[in-house]
């Protein structure tokens, strides 16, 4: 189920970016001697509704709402207009990872695991998200 | 947050094809959608809860199972109408390629053009196709 989870470096850049929609976990720490790791939402029992993860809410920097990769790759076709493919390559097992048509790595064509290919597509789109940033 | 989970309909049949994977919903009698808390995990096969029909996958488990147990690779494509590629502009339309994979390569395309201009539309349109595709084979 983890793996559904962007890791926390990529959902601590899509908080920087100013993600801020419902998330089904968070990353974060209750004792500062531990590792950050991944909690699901929890559910209110006397207001009985679910208290969904949002950044907005978290004071702390290193806490971070964790989003599912189709809702990363959902805010990022909505903000941004940010389309990605994962299109299966020509050697077994492997993809290619395109974004707005344009194939990752021009004439260098890389091939990914599955996995490693949302990943890395992932990280593109931030790096182009963050680009448009610093040309504003 | 509903609108990260297949329907009913998808779960439904995801479960008689074997999904079995962890999910943190369910859908009881009546399609009646559950969200778990502090879990992340319930299955199909889980016996402490015997009441729910069955466990509400989100859409990219879905795709995943169906890549990872059937072999067959989902693709949802964007295309401009223009013509023109990587103008950066939204797309005007998904195309649908299914690849039917033997050894990790592809062996067999089901193409589906023009389906929507909607993402989430082409994404389920795209996981009910596959899913009929797989039941047909099954069946032979």
């Amino acid at each position: 189920m983890e793996k559904n989870f962007l890791p926390y470096t990529e959902a601590l850049e899509l908080k920087i970016l100013g993600f801020n929609e419902s998330c089904l976990a968070k990353y974060c720490r209750y004792n500062p001697k531990d590792n950050i790791k991944l909690f699901p939402q929890s559910q209110n029992f006397f207001k009985g509704y679910f208290e969904y993860c949002y950044n907005q809410e978290y004071r702390k920097v290193e806490t971070v709402a964790a989003p599912l990769f189709q809702q990363a790759f959902d805010w990022f076709r909505k903000k941004y207009k940010f389309d990605i493919e994962i299109r299966k390559g020509g050697k077994p097992e492997k993809y290619m990872v395109f974004v707005d048509s344009y194939i990752y790595k021009h004439g260098d064509v890389e091939l990914f695991k599955y996995e490693d290919a949302k990943l890395e597509g992932l990280r593109l789109l931030i790096k182009k998200a963050n680009n448009l940033v610093i040309v504003k | 947050m509903k609108k990260q989970y297949c329907t009913y309909e998808i779960s439904y049949d995801l479960k008689e094809l074997g999904f079995d994977d962890p999910c943190m919903a369910v859908y009881y009698p009546n399609s009646v959608w559950y969200q778990y808390s502090k879990k992340l995990g319930i299955r199909n096969s889980e016996k402490g809860d015997k009441t729910f029909i069955c466990t509400s996958p989100m859409w990219q488990q879905s795709i995943d199972f169906i890549r990872e147990k059937y072999n067959y690779d989902i693709q949802i494509c964007f295309k401009h109408q223009d013509g023109t590629k990587g103008d950066g502009k939204k797309s005007d339309y998904y195309d649908i390629n299914i690849y039917q994979l033997s050894g990790g390569e592809i062996w067999k395309i089901y193409n589906f053009s023009e389906i929507s201009n909607d993402f989430k539309y082409a994404r389920e349109f795209s996981i009910l196709k596959a899913i009929e595709i797989i039941k047909i084979i099954k069946h032979k």
